[in-house]
């Protein structure tokens, strides 16, 4: 789920292009476990679990109550977007709201309060900025909630958009499946043994100055850390993932003129 | 509708509940360690105040279906299960093997069972080492833990999913490849003849040599009296001889060459070895016993009572066993499976272990058929080897410390089925050492012959499929009996047959079971008798008492079991010798009504051999010694002696004296017989000793005389009673060859 904020400029002047629906991979992290503290945590489940890309380890509340997460990134890097994956803010109905301060104290609205439509992995995107602190704001909820991974970065904002051929994460279902027949020819039952999401992404054209100065980082991070990905957020702003790559990414030099084309194979959660 | 599988681990490990350096801890940075423990026994810096509190970690095979309310760590690689397989009336199988693999990957030491104290720690937990790494550094002592493995759907709760349990064997990881491997097994594991011995050994030994006619020892080293050995008992010296005991610290006052050994004599040194007997006991008692105290079962595996329920419905037999050394704990559970036709196994879901007598199954029980059998699963195997057309048990075993064969054993009892022996055209024999069986139980081994003989006169078929885990369908479970219909198992007219099997093979899988099972057909084998008891002496033996052997084999009887009808049927076989030691102890005791036995109990004693009193012994400057009694009852019975002989012991001959000199007199016949002075012809069972100068002993049912006309003489001794407690008994046709008086 892509969260918007009004303010933010959807086409980016220094990369010829680039729209609403330019892919979106949310990839550069600056938080660290020191800087994270939460009006409320279970012992178990500390707030230093978002800042690792472990699905497993979660932050959780103590309450349904509202409560904030705070996190004390600094000035130093331009920031542009929240992710949250593997949390129950959607099924629990709990609302979510960005804020950003430059000194701690005074806090403005970056992005929403919104209530998510699912748990799926959610990006908040709002206007570039240094902040040196982020706050969270989630609302009361049914149920305590919890998160496991939260990124805060700039996203990195891919020129060429995707038009055909693509599977959408959410729906890259790979799927194990027994289906049961008796002797007599009676249906028995079908069980999914197991499922997980798997696509791939190709981007051509790339500009080589370009790939080189902002994708390679990301090639660099994402062969240790998994990634928000967002393939056509104007038009599917539902379809985002958090991903990670199952094979290394060989750019090719697909034309003369050095432009190059890229493929990204991975597997994730949506 | 399509379901979705989940499968999880959990593990329990040690977790202690003290906070660091906080009291009752004493554990203190810079003093006992330089830096914090993780709370787990290998990072214990204060082992004494070490307060275990296991965690529970739960790992989960990564879908991307996980439910978010059952939290685990999705890095399961892989589960194999290799299954318990169940030996029907053999032994105790084959354990079941859980290997679970793991991937490593990083973790942050947050929740329960992982780092305490996370946050005082100088480094960042996620990107120091890995998940299995610090396990492994942390928690090495994971042998005997208990383990799960969760199968169940998504929209069940952990609760509601089927749960087996294991205990954690071994480890391994992680590896280079960053794989960690666990491996466990089924309780049964404990039993292995490698980790538990019944009787323990013990460590005592004889200080100094002992004569073989000594009655009493010391043991050595000082004080291990105490420590190893109860007040009384029985124990085995030397590996020679048992004797009964009874101890007072170090020192055992001794009775010599008990339960079939003979005394001998010990040197130094020679080792005391505690002897455990089950006495009488029932196999569900025994194995129950074996497994608590001698395995280290934990008792909450097992639900007593129903084990006692089983066999007391269905096999209604006691057994009887000497263990003069340590043996292994799975042989001797296994050679009680086999002489009681039992199946004894671990019931992974229940978590517990299971009892069952061999039995029919139930045409009510629960059917596979073509309509819920997974398509081209089924698979027929014969296995000729494992017909048998005679079974050979052996009973009564003589002496415990020998080897087993057919030397060591009183008794043997052949069943035949010759008829089908003959339609197969060769025999097919199997032998039976009834260890457990004890003498005089030729009904036990009856029963055992014909439950075998039943099952395996035609070999049993071995039957695979797979069944579905279909919503609302058959749950197989391993042990249970169930009927099998199929197409392809037909009777002779082609129609589908109707087989009973129980299953001894399980493999769940996260869509189906895996099934093994073994056709189960008794033929026309009766069900337990335990209202006409019968008890067969087939070989010599010296005191019967009734009571002490009926209640050696079958349960005590009781009031309501005679209100049943329930009744008692002694047969002395042909060529079969009753005896007795002493005179004052009758050859044949019945016992007496109300005390030993209920009012009203039928007790049919059919005589086809000799029941004989103890000879008198000769008189020595005295009258000749009574002879003993043949039978003696107070409580009322039927006799049968038409062809038997009931003889009272010869009195026992009268001493004589002349001038300075006096003989002894002969002694009286019986079996045994008298004893006679020296010089005379000995007594024997059949006429009594006499000696030129004395008085002659008795021959059966006879009084001893005297040498009449000597210096002096005495009188012979009276005959012993072929009878005491005439008024008791009813004879059933003639009264046979009786010897002797009677009396009420």
């Amino acid at each position: 789920m892509l969260v918007l904020s009004p303010n933010v400029p959807l086409v980016d002047p220094l990369i010829p292009g680039t729209n609403a629906n330019s892919p979106l991979i949310g990839w550069h992290n600056v938080l660290a476990p020191s800087m994270l503290s939460a009006d409320e945590e279970d012992p178990n489940h500390p707030v230093v679990n978002l800042a690792n890309p472990a699905t497993f380890l979660r932050w959780q509340g103590e309450s349904t109550a509202a409560q904030e997460i705070l996190a004390t990134v600094g000035l130093v890097d331009e920031v542009d977007y929240v992710g949250f994956a593997n949390h129950n803010f959607g099924s629990s109905q709990i609302s979510v709201e960005i804020e950003g301060s430059s000194d701690g104290v005074d806090y403005s609205s970056l992005v929403g309060p919104v209530m998510l439509g699912t748990d799926g992995p959610a990006l908040f995107r709002f206007e570039p900025g240094a902040y040196s602190h982020i706050r969270i704001k989630l609302g009361s909820g049914t149920a305590i909630p919890f998160c496991s991974t939260m990124y805060i970065g700039k996203l990195l904002v891919v020129p060429r958009k995707m038009y055909v051929g693509h599977t959408p994460l959410p729906y890259g279902r790979v799927t194990q499946v027994a289906n049961g027949r008796s002797e007599s020819g009676h249906f028995l039952g079908r069980i999914i043994t197991g499922e997980y999401r798997q696509s791939s992404a190709l981007f051509d054209f790339l500009e080589p100055d370009w790939y080189r100065e902002y994708f390679e980082p990301f090639v660099k991070a994402a062969q240790e850390r998994p990634f928000f990905f967002a393939w056509r957020p104007g038009d599917y702003p539902e379809e985002v993932g958090f991903a990670w790559l199952t094979d290394d990414i060989r750019p090719v030099n697909s034309l003369p003129n050095g432009m190059m084309r890229v493929a990204l194979d991975m597997q994730g959660i949506a | 509708m399509t379901r979705k599988a989940l499968t999880y681990v959990e593990i329990d490990v040690d977790y202690c509940a003290n906070t660091y350096g906080v009291l009752p801890c004493e554990a203190e940075l810079g003093v006992t360690g330089d830096h914090k423990c993780f709370n787990t026994l290998r990072t214990c810096q204060d082992i004494g105040n070490f307060v275990n509190q296991p965690v529970t970690l739960r790992f989960a095979i990564d879908t991307a279906y996980l439910p978010k309310d059952i939290e685990c760590i999705p890095n399961i690689v892989g589960v194999s299960y290799t299954p318990a397989v169940l030996s029907l009336g053999e032994n105790l199988g084959q354990r079941a093997t859980l290997q679970v693999q793991f991937k490593d990957h990083k973790h942050s030491d947050t929740g329960p069972g992982f780092d305490k104290y996370w946050s005082e720690r100088p480094y960042d937990p996620f990107k120091q080492g890995t998940m299995w790494g610090k396990f492994r550094a942390r928690q090495p002592y994971l042998q005997g833990r208990p383990i799960r493995l969760i199968r169940g759907f998504l929209g069940q709760q952990l609760s509601e999913m089927e749960t087996r349990h294991f205990v954690i064997d071994s480890f391994d990881g992680p590896t280079p490849d960053g794989k960690y491997t666990i491996v466990a097994k089924d309780p049964v594991k404990l039993a292995d003849d490698d980790r538990s011995q019944a009787p323990r050994l013990s460590d005592g030994a004889l200080v100094s040599s002992i004569s073989a006619g000594a009655t009493s020892a010391t043991l050595g080293p000082s004080g291990i009296g105490d420590a190893q050995y109860p007040s009384s008992g029985w124990v085995a010296i030397g590996g020679e001889e048992i004797c009964a005991f009874t101890r007072s610290g170090d020192n055992l006052t001794l009775t010599r060459g008990q339960l079939g050994t003979t005394a001998v004599a010990h040197d130094a040194g020679d080792r005391v070895q505690l002897v455990l007997r089950y006495e009488a006991e029932t196999p569900a008692t025994i194995i129950y016993d074996l497994l608590v105290n001698y395995a280290g079962v934990d008792p909450s595996y097992i639900d007593l009572q129903t084990w006692e329920d089983e066999v007391s419905t269905h096999l209604g037999r006691l057994y009887t066993r000497t263990i003069a050394e340590p043996t292994g704990v799975n042989k001797l559970i296994s050679e009680i499976i086999e002489q009681a036709a039992l199946v004894v196994w671990w019931d992974d879901v229940a978590q517990k272990f299971r009892l069952r007598v061999l039995r029919q199954i139930g045409t009510d029980a629960e059917r596979f058929t073509m309509d819920n059998i997974v398509a081209g699963s089924l698979k027929v195997r014969e296995q000729p080897d494992k017909r048998l057309s005679q079974v050979w048990t052996y009973y009564g075993q003589r002496n415990p410390l020998e080897r087993d064969g057919p030397d060591n054993y009183r008794s043997a009892l052949a069943t035949v089925d010759l008829e089908t022996q003959s339609f197969y055209g060769s025999s097919a024999i199997r032998k039976i050492y009834g260890n457990w069986i004890p003498a005089l139980a030729s009904q036990v081994a009856e029963r055992l012959n014909d439950i075998l003989l039943s099952r395996f006169k035609d070999p049993p078929r071995r039957f695979t499929f797979e069944v579905f885990r279909t919503e609302g369908g058959v749950v197989p479970q391993l042990g249970e009996g169930y009927r099998l219909q199929f197409w392809q198992i037909q009777n002779d007219l082609g129609e589908p047959d109707d087989i009973p099997i129980q299953i001894v093979k399980l493999v769940p899988l996260p869509d189906r079971f895996q099934i093994e099972a073994e056709e189960l057909q008794f033929g026309n084998l009766a069900p337990v008798d335990l209202i006409n008891r019968v008890i067969t002496i087939d070989s010599s033996y010296y005191n019967f008492d009734l009571k002490q052997v009926h209640d050696s084999i079958y349960p005590p009887l009781t009031d309501d079991d005679v209100a049943n009808g329930a009744n008692i049927t002694v047969i002395v076989a042909e060529n079969v010798k009753v005896g007795s030691t002493s005179t004052s102890r009758p050859a044949f005791r019945v016992g007496t009504q109300g005390s030993d036995w209920p009012v009203g109990l039928p007790i049919y004693i059919e005589n086809r051999g000799r029941i004989q009193g103890r000879g008198g012994d000769g008189g020595y400057f005295a009258a000749g010694r009574p002879g003993g009694t043949a039978l003696h009852t107070r409580h009322p019975i039927t006799l049968k002696n038409q062809n038997g002989q009931i003889w009272g012991g010869g009195g026992g001959g009268g001493s004589t004296i002349y001038e300075k000199s006096a003989w002894m007199g002969g002694g009286g016949a019986g079996n045994l017989p008298g004893v006679g002075g020296s010089g005379a012809n000995p007594a024997t069972e059949t006429s009594g000793g006499w000696h030129p100068w004395a008085g002659d002993g008795g021959g059966p049912g006879q009084n001893g005389t005297a040498q009449v006309g000597s210096v002096a003489f005495y009188s012979g001794g009276a005959a012993g009673r072929s009878i005491d407690g005439i008024s008791f008994v009813t004879s059933d046709g003639p009264i046979g060859d009786r010897r002797g008086p009677t009396a009420n």
